[in-house]
């Protein structure tokens, strides 16, 4: 429950920033690095800007953290857990087979401050620490153009406009859940014809850190709380709907196609029932 | 309107329905669409399956489709990678070392995560019935003389082969009857040893009449090439085979360069059907009861290419709608287009002419079916 409860306020969040590559205060929590330790940074490079959001408390799983950091995330049709689209980018993909290897989100690990290293999990099996660094880079691999961020010494204030903060903790899973697919670290062998943005070195804007003041790097969060902070789970606001795929109008779309198959099967068996008698 | 005379559609133009709805079948992860699929090929083959022993073995072929899902679920919950957020079964997760990783070993097992594997399954399932809906169709024996003649060496081979199979098990079947007949209904071991050489000796006699029928016709004899053309047809053969597999290579993988995709495969192509032309030229054959191709093999095909385009054309336009929406869960489309072609592969269960039955008593049929 609480994942979706976190899905829906991301979903919210994805509808709010859609728009503009980075809003700062549109959600004021989630729109910058995380603070003290709790928490996993995502930075998404999508070529010509970059956003910088953090996933509050233990994501499971590197996709749940783009999830929970307000991304929207689209899978491959034929290949779920291979991160296709996140916030809608890149658009000229169908999203029905595996990206070629040369227009692919990349998904890279850091420490904070530290440099992107390559995943060799995919997102849905790999399980990131709190308090690091998570990076997509859209392109042939390269790695997002920003620096993860330093980490921060000053805890922010959590925004006032937070209705009632949820104590449970996450539902951390205790074990590392390996597997191979996903995030990008299989190469894709369709031919697509045509792939727009296909560079992703372009020129990132490193504004994101305009919230969060980068500190010296070796204090300590002292007001790090042990006892599984809170996060900044704020509750889903207008119910805002999830991504809205193209999945017919509910039971009387099953219902029919039910019906059909059913039809054409017992005419098959009147068919072999006639034959045998 | 008057009934056509029964007859057997020609098996060339029912392996090509069945090709086209695999194709069709292929593109989709849609469950409702596969399903349609599935009855709309156990529809056509009840009605216009014949009467030899391999036109009862679509059931076979549904039963591994059955496996095939379960083993597919089975391996999802020992190490499939586990998608999803509604939790359906909680179960321990084994940690494996670093090397490894990419085994994901038990784990919690999710409902998103399961359903996709069971569609999956699925999706193989209803290919494999739709290669066995032209097994039972086609007969194989049939289908050897539309081959090229320059195969017709690898073919009757294949034939042989293939029709050993379930020739034994109406052999077994034959010689079971035959003994209740004589009052001997034993079963068990001592039933086998009493059986089994009646069988072999069965199974034998049919195929030295096959073999007799083959030759009589001309298969099976090397022809009267000269040595030197013989190493041509070789070469040309060989080489266009090769070119064929490496286009094939340069156009599914787009790293490789241009000349090495359609070009390649096109040539490779050409060569090889001159290579068999070549070989075939010395090779004489004669048929008895020639198949027609008509109107009726015509439609067939073309029914089975509607499929395939029609599933094409709904990619194209609305690839969500092929898919199972796993994430959020939801219900799948019913894309109007899909749905009329695979409705039209079922129109030669109407619209072609019967299969040809046995006359009431008469033994099953000669070696050409």
């Amino acid at each position: 429950m609480r994942r979706l409860v976190t899905r829906l306020s991301a979903a919210a969040a994805a509808a709010g920033l859609a728009t503009a590559g980075l809003v700062a205060g549109a959600v004021p929590a989630q729109a910058a690095a995380c603070t003290g330790t709790s928490g996993v940074t995502v930075v998404v490079d999508f070529g010509s800007s970059t956003s910088i959001r953090c996933a509050p408390g233990d994501p499971s799983s590197g996709l749940a953290a783009l999830q929970a950091a307000g991304f929207s995330v689209k899978q491959v049709q034929r290949q779920p857990g291979f991160v296709c689209r996140i916030d809608g980018a890149p658009a000229s993909d169908p999203c029905v087979n595996t990206p070629p290897t040369s227009a692919y989100w990349a998904y890279f690990h850091a420490a904070r401050g530290g440099s992107w290293s390559y995943s060799s999990l995919g997102a849905a099996s790999y399980d990131p620490k709190p308090g690091s660094v998570e990076g997509w880079s859209f392109g042939s691999g390269a790695a997002p153009g920003s620096a993860p961020p330093a980490k921060t010494s000053t805890p922010r204030s959590t925004p006032t406009t937070k209705p009632k903060p949820k104590p449970t903790p996450a539902p951390s899973k205790p074990t590392a859940r390996p597997k191979p697919t996903g995030g990008g670290s299989t190469a894709g062998s369709t031919p697509r014809g045509t792939t727009s943005a296909a560079a992703p070195t372009g020129s990132t804007a490193p504004s994101a850190s305009a919230t969060a003041s980068p500190g010296p790097s070796s204090t300590v969060d002292p007001t790090a709380s042990p006892s599984g902070t809170p996060g900044d789970d704020s509750t889903p606001l207008a119910a805002a709907p999830t991504s809205t795929e193209a999945g017919g109008s509910g039971a009387g779309t099953l219902v029919a196609g039910g019906a059909l198959v059913a039809l054409v099967a017992s005419g098959a068996g009147f068919a072999a029932w006639r034959r045998r008698s | 309107m008057t009934r056509p005379l029964p007859r057997a559609v020609h098996p060339a133009a029912w392996w090509g329905w069945a090709v086209g709805l695999a194709v069709a079948v292929s593109t989709t992860s849609n469950p409702l669409l596969l399903l349609l699929a599935l009855a709309v090929a156990s529809l056509v083959v009840a009605a216009r399956r014949g009467s030899s022993p391999w036109a009862r073995a679509f059931r076979l072929y549904l039963w591994l489709g059955l496996a095939i899902i379960v083993v597919r679920l089975v391996l999802h919950v020992l190490v499939g990678l586990k998608l999803g957020s509604t939790l359906l079964l909680p179960l321990p997760e084994a940690t494996l070392p670093s090397w490894a990783a990419g085994i994901q070993l038990g784990g919690d097992v999710y409902l998103e995560g399961l359903l996709g594997a069971a569609v999956l399954g699925l999706r193989l399932a209803v290919i494999i019935a739709c290669i066995g809906a032209a097994n039972a169709l086609a007969n194989p024996k049939r289908l050897l003389r539309s081959l090229p003649s320059a195969l017709h060496e690898v073919g009757a081979a294949v034939i042989v082969s293939v029709s050993v199979a379930p020739q034994l098990a109406e052999s077994v079947q034959r010689v079971r009857r035959a003994r209740q007949l004589r009052g001997d209904a034993g079963r068990g071991l001592r039933a086998v040893r009493r059986i089994a050489l009646p069988v072999l000796e069965d199974t034998l006699e049919r195929s030295l009449l096959l073999a007799a029928a083959m030759d009589s016709r001309g298969y099976g004899r090397s022809g009267a090439a000269p040595a030197r053309e013989r190493r041509l047809t070789g070469a040309v053969a060989l080489v266009g085979l090769l070119a064929c597999a490496i286009g094939l290579y340069g156009v599914l993988d787009a790293s490789t360069p241009v000349l090495l995709g359609t070009p390649t495969l096109v040539a490779g192509l050409a060569l090889s059907a001159l290579g068999l032309w070549l070989g075939g030229r010395h090779v004489r054959t004669s048929t008895y009861r020639p198949d027609p191709w008509r109107g009726a093999e015509w439609l067939t095909v073309g029914c089975g290419v509607a499929a395939a385009a029609g599933m094409t054309l709904v990619g194209r336009l609305s690839p969500d709608a092929l898919a199972m929406p796993l994430e959020p869960l939801g219900v799948p489309a019913l894309p109007i287009v899909g749905v009329a072609g695979l409705l039209g592969a079922a129109l030669p269960a109407f619209l072609t002419p019967e299969p040809p039955r046995p006359a009431p008593g008469w033994p099953s049929a000669g070696p050409w079916g």
